[in-house]
This record gives C-alpha cells, sequence and structure tokens, in this order.
C-alpha cells in the first residue's frame, strides 16, 4: 500500500529544492578515549519521513542515535532540529523522543502510567494527559491492558508500551533503537508494517536504527547505510539495492555476487571486462564511464541471473559450472555454482513456481549461468 | 519452606533440602526458640532474693494438682511505669533518626560506588568495610577521643579559631546518633549497593528522554525502584540501634536513657531478671510488626 501512496506524490522531499529539511547533523563526530565512533556525519532528514540507519553493529549508529536524543554529547559538529540548534540541549528538553531497544519500561508502574510518564513532567491538566494516554494505547492495540504491569506482558506487548509511551509525548522526532529486535520473526514481519502505518496515521518523523537489511528496506523511506561511524551510501531502499555504490553495501544488504576484472574494451555503451573466473567476457552496462584497464568489481544479485542445464551459445555473460549446494527456502530455490574455470561459487536464485518438476535441476548437475549486461553493478570500491 | 519443597522436582534434590532445613530448626529451635520460652516464663515470674533472681512459675506439681502463678505485675509496668515508655519513645526517636541519617549518607555513597568501573568496585567496597574489622568496642572508644572537651576535633577547631570554647559534643545525642550512624553503615551500604546494582540506568535515560530532569528521575525513578534495598537497609540498622547499649553508655553519658540500656541495667544494677525479660519481650515484638508486614508485602 505505502509504496502505491508514494508514487502518488509529485516529488519526494528529498528531491525537491523547496523543502528544508527537518533534521540536520552537521560534521557531527564523536570520539570516545581516543577512538573515533563517528567520523564528521553530514546527513539530512525530512519531515514525516521513515528514515533508517542500517549498519552492523559497532558501525556508530546507536552512538548516532543516543547523540541525537542527548545521552551522547558530540565531540564535534552540530545538530539542527526544525531550524533550531539542539546539539547542547539537555535530553529532557529535547523535543526528541526514543523508544528504547530494551523498551526501558517502568517496571513499577502500569501501563497506562508509564504511557502517562513522560506527560505528567509537561504541566498537562490531567485531562489532556487521560486522552493522549488512551488515544496513544489504542494506536498500539494495547488499551485493554492498561492496567498491568510490564512483567505482566509478553515482549511484543511491552514494545508497544515503549511505542506508545513515546508517541504520547507528540515528539518532533521520534528515535527507535531496534525497535523490533527483540520480537520473534513472525511478530516482527507483522509490527514492520503497523510502525510504518503508525507513523503514516501520527504523521511524525522517525527515525530508527537496525542491523536488519530486511527490515529497514520494508519500513524505510531512506536509509543509510553506515559503515565504521560514516556513512556508506544514502538513498531509497530500491537505490541500495539495485545500485550499491561499494563492495562493503553491495554485500551488507542482500546477497551478491561480487567478482573483479579488469575493463578490456567498451562496446556500444557496454564495457567488456576480463574476469579471470569466466571463461567468457563480460559484458557490463555501468552508471559511469570507466577508464580502460582498470580494475572494478562487478556485483550481480541472485536472482538477476539465469540457470539452465542447456547450452545456449553466447559472446558474453556466460559461464558454466557444477550445481554444488542447494537451499530451498520454500518460495525459492538458491544455487550454489562451482565455477569450471575458478575456485568461486556463483548464487542463482530460482523461484519454485512449479511444484517438482520433471528434469529439476540437482546436485552435481552440469549447468549454464547468464545474466543480463544492465543487471550488473560496477563497482569501483 | 514447605511450598518451596512442593515445588522441587528431583527427589535427590528435595532430600538435599530437607536435609539443610532439618540443619538449620536444630540450630534455632534450642538455641532460639527455647532460649525465648525460657525468657517468657522469666517475664512472669515474681521477683525474689535468691539465685537465680525469681520464683518458678510452677509453685507446686504433683498428681493430684499442678499450681502455678503467673506473676502480672512486670507487665503492668511495662505500660505504666514512666522511665520505661519515656525509654522506649526516646530510643524509637534516636534510632529512627539513625536510620534515616545512615540511609542520607549510605545512598549517595552506594550509588558513588555502582558507577565507579567494575574492576574497581570490590576494592572500594573493601576500603569501606575494613575500618569494621576491628573491634566495635574499640571503634566507639575511638569517638570518644576525637569528640571530647579536650578530643582532637575541639583541638582543631580551636587551633583553626573557628571557636573559643570547646563544644560539649561527648554525651549527648548528637554522639549517641553519630555513633550509631557510624557503627551501622555498612548494614545500610551493602543492601543499597547490591540494590543498585541491579538496577536498570537505562531507566534513567527513559526518565530523561520523558523529560525529567535529573531530581525528578531520581525520586520518581530510582528511589521507587530501589525501595528494596532501602526497607533492609533501615531494618538492618533500625534494629540492633532500637536495642543498642554500648554506644548510649559510651558516648551518651548518663543522661542518655534508651532502651537497650534499661534492659541492661535492670539485669545487671537491679539484678531484676523479669522485668528486664518483659522489657526485651516488649521490644521484640515492636520489632517483629514492621518486620512481619514488610515481609507479606514481599520487600523483605
Amino acid at each position: 500500500m505505502r509504496k502505491y501512496y508514494r508514487k502518488n506524490l509529485k516529488l519526494e522531499p528529498w528531491q525537491d529544492p523547496d523543502v528544508t529539511p527537518y533534521l540536520i547533523l552537521e560534521n557531527l563526530s564523536k570520539d570516545y578515549e581516543g577512538v573515533p565512533i563517528l567520523k564528521n556525519v553530514n546527513l539530512e532528514i525530512y519531515q514525516e519521513e521513515f528514515f533508517c540507519l542500517l549498519g552492523p553493529s559497532g558501525c556508530g549508529k546507536t552512538t548516532l542515535l543516543r547523540t541525537l536524543a542527548g545521552f551522547e554529547e558530540p565531540s564535534k559538529g552540530k545538530i539542527y532540529l526544525n531550524g533550531v540548534d539542539i546539539t547542547r540541549v539537555p535530553p529532557y528538553e529535547r523535543p526528541v523522543s526514543m523508544m528504547f531497544q530494551s523498551y526501558a519500561l517502568f517496571p513499577h508502574l502500569t501501563v497506562q502510567q508509564n504511557v502517562a510518564f513522560g506527560l505528567k513532567q509537561e504541566n498537562l491538566t490531567s485531562s489532556t494527559i487521560q486522552e493522549r494516554v488512551e488515544h496513544s494505547l489504542r494506536l498500539v492495540e494495547m488499551a485493554d491492558l492498561a492496567k498491568r504491569k510490564p512483567h505482566q506482558l509478553s515482549g511484543g506487548q511491552r514494545q508497544r508500551v515503549a511505542l506508545a509511551r513515546s508517541l504520547a509525548k507528540q515528539p518532533q522526532l521520534l528515535l527507535l533503537d531496534e525497535p523490533l529486535a527483540a520480537l520473534d520473526r513472525k511478530l516482527r514481519e507483522k509490527t514492520q508494517f503497523e510502525l510504518v502505518n503508525i507513523q503514516e496515521t501520527v504523521g511524525g518523523t522517525f527515525l530508527t536504527v537496525t542491523h536488519d537489511q530486511e527490515e529497514a528496506m520494508t519500513m524505510a523511506s531512506r536509509l543509510a547505510v553506515m559503515e565504521e561511524g560514516q556513512i556508506a551510501q544514502l538513498g531509497t531502499p530500491q537505490e541500495i539495492y539495485e545500485f550499491p555504490n561499494s563492495r562493503y553495501v553491495a554485500n551488507f544488504i542482500g546477497t551478491i555476487n561480487l567478482f573483479d576484472g579488469m575493463v578490456v574494451d567498451e562496446k556500444d555503451d557496454h564495457l567488456i571486462l576480463d574476469v579471470q573466473d569466466f571463461e567468457l567476457p563480460a559484458a557490463v552496462s555501468p552508471a559511469v564511464s570507466v577508464p580502460e584497464g582498470s580494475i572494478v568489481s562487478m556485483a550481480l544479485r541472485p536472482e538477476k541471473v539465469h540457470i539452465s542445464k542447456r547450452f545456449t551459445k553466447r559472446d558474453y555473460n556466460h559461464v558454466t559450472g557444477l550445481v554444488e549446494d542447494i537451499a530451498y527456502l520454500g518460495d525459492v530455490s538458491i544455487y550454489h555454482v562451482r565455477l569450471e574455470n575458478s575456485d568461486k561459487t556463483m548464487q542463482a536464485m530460482i523461484p519454485n513456481n512449479i511444484r517438482a518438476s520433471e528434469g529439476k535441476i540437482t546436485w552435481d548437475d552440469q549447468v549454464f549461468l547468464s545474466w543480463d549486461p544492465s543487471n550488473v553493478v560496477v563497482l569501483m570500491s | 519452606m514447605w511450598k518451596a519443597l512442593k515445588n522441587i522436582k528431583n527427589p535427590s534434590q528435595t532430600w538435599t533440602a530437607v536435609l539443610l532445613s532439618v540443619c538449620v530448626y536444630a540450630w534455632v529451635l534450642p538455641v532460639f526458640f527455647l532460649g525465648f520460652l525460657q525468657i517468657i516464663k522469666v517475664a512472669f515470674s515474681e521477683p525474689y532474693i535468691q539465685v537465680p533472681p525469681y520464683k518458678d512459675i510452677l509453685t507446686h506439681f504433683s498428681w493430684e494438682a499442678v499450681e502455678f502463678k503467673i506473676y502480672l505485675a512486670n507487665l503492668y509496668d511495662l505500660f505504666n511505669e514512666k522511665l520505661y515508655v519515656y525509654a522506649f519513645w526516646r530510643s524509637i526517636k534516636i534510632a529512627g533518626l539513625s536510620t534515616f541519617i545512615a540511609l542520607l549518607v549510605a545512598y549517595p555513597m552506594a550509588i558513588g560506588l555502582v558507577m565507579m568501573p567494575k574492576r574497581w568496585q570490590p576494592s572500594l567496597l573493601l576500603l569501606i568495610l575494613l575500618p569494621f574489622w576491628t573491634s566495635f568496642l574499640l571503634r566507639v572508644y575511638a569517638w570518644i577521643g576525637l569528640l571530647n572537651t579536650d578530643g582532637i576535633i575541639n583541638m582543631a577547631l580551636m587551633k583553626i579559631g573557628l571557636i573559643s570554647q570547646p563544644l560539649e559534643m561527648l554525651h549527648t545525642d548528637f554522639a549517641v546518633v553519630l555513633g550509631m550512624v557510624y557503627c551501622y553503615l555498612p548494614f545500610m551500604l551493602l543492601p543499597l549497593y547490591s540494590t543498585l546494582q541491579k538496577f536498570d540506568w537505562s531507566l534513567i535515560e527513559a526518565s530523561a528522554d520523558l523529560g525529567c530532569r535529573p531530581w525528578a528521575s531520581f525520586r520518581q525513578v530510582m528511589l521507587p525502584n530501589t525501595l528494596s534495598g532501602i526497607f533492609t537497609g533501615c531494618f538492618f540498622v533500625f534494629i540492633p540501634a532500637l536495642g543498642e547499649i554500648i554506644i548510649p553508655i559510651l558516648l551518651g553519658g548518663s543522661k542518655s536513657v534508651l532502651f537497650g540500656r534499661v534492659i541492661w541495667e535492670e539485669f545487671f544494677f537491679n539484678r531484676d531478671w523479669t522485668m528486664a525479660s518483659m522489657l526485651s519481650i516488649a521490644l521484640l515484638l515492636v520489632l517483629m510488626v514492621p518486620i512481619y508486614r514488610a515481609q507479606k508485602k514481599g520487600d523483605l
């Protein structure tokens, strides 16, 4: 639903030059005991975005989030929220709310009191508090359990209460630290969509941190892949999946086949690569021009590889190999094919749209792999 | 305890549990329970100048009749003798004040301890506990040397010129409370430390994020979540402080009439074992009420 809805918009905010970013991080750096955790992070996030910071553990994404919440002070750089410099504002005065990975629910308070806690710190009338608590709890479908204590709730219910508690504050920016990490797979998938729906209902700006690329791809309007305290790539999920800008990003997001080769020729906007692992040269169509003689990586998603037991004569993009492993995942199967001329394997993903078909490819079969030049991404770094 | 036994599935574990509890009861029954029965008996006996200084409750025992005499004058005195009532309320006041001050001192100490790097904590804790390896009596005596009119504190203050005449510190309630706080501080500190160690500090961050200034975070989140440690620490200080005799005798001087000291004096000076026993029972009952309540609430 969401994707169609977004298509109807004229321009995404980050494409519109008239829209000013809502949250601006300017040269943000953070050292911890001399070790740099964040290195000159520059980031602009727009209002009502569902932005995702994605990266492996230790890449600095949580530190970045904690800096935004005010728990860590940056060593250098500035944070602007809605045009206001909040770099030195203490956490209790920031119009920012955080949902903790551990949820950090107050064990001595009921669900209702937990949600009301933040509102009681502001000078609100009790009827306003009551109203907003009820609204938040209804939003996360926890109104029935308002009288329970956190220890009487399941992990999924606690997650909802934590979300309701943050939402009740009506923050200008909601930070979510691994919001779904503690949930089991089924619940996580369901909650991903719920989070997006809630964000569309309340209309706030959400910034979430995760190490799970699937989660990031599902929820985010845009995402930033982080590597060692820096942003490796910034873009929509589709941009990052289809056009990763480095080996790191390509490897981090999904599975990808990576081969190194040398540019030997350029033929009608195709580059011809000489790849040691292939018997035939590879033809690719890069986005930028690459000088002859340079070494590049070609990245190829498994679902874009065609696998067949029949040999077809081709000039490019064709390798022979033996099926070494098959991962049957139900909806798809992933074939690990050991290439004939090298010790490397290439993965090919085939949808299982026919049940137990005749002449199925199986272990130790000789197979021929081919792909379209436009499906290859050329990586320079 | 039997409920706990029922929950154990493994039979060999059950036998271990039974054996262990038998050991516990084998100790508690004769040493505490039978001893306490004896005290109850003495409390309701008539005082008499002999050895031991009371008449047995059982005056006559034969196959025809059992005669016994329950002496109630002590019970009456307990509530009507001005000295006892006065000493009781004063003890409550002094012990309560000492407990409160110990809490005020120990809580920040415990917070400081748990905020230290993990590897330093055992050594720092040891540093606090080290003085308590010396004799209790010796430590109280040391305070006399500090608090005396010609003691170290007065001398130092006069040297700097802050005071011209020595302060009367020894033999005051101030000295008694000071001594109690000093002596019982570890009993407050240790439960607080162990509770605070388990405290989830992300709750403080969460409360700050929700708009709490540091003091509000402390009051609304940290305090309610460390209540069990506070209760335990307060009991551990209040209970011995209420019956304390050495500190009031040494630091409080002759005017300091506290309940523990009254018991001691009844026993040793007046040789009235029966009244001393009655007072002991009263003290025990008074202490049992809050402990029982706290246990029911699950704080201990």
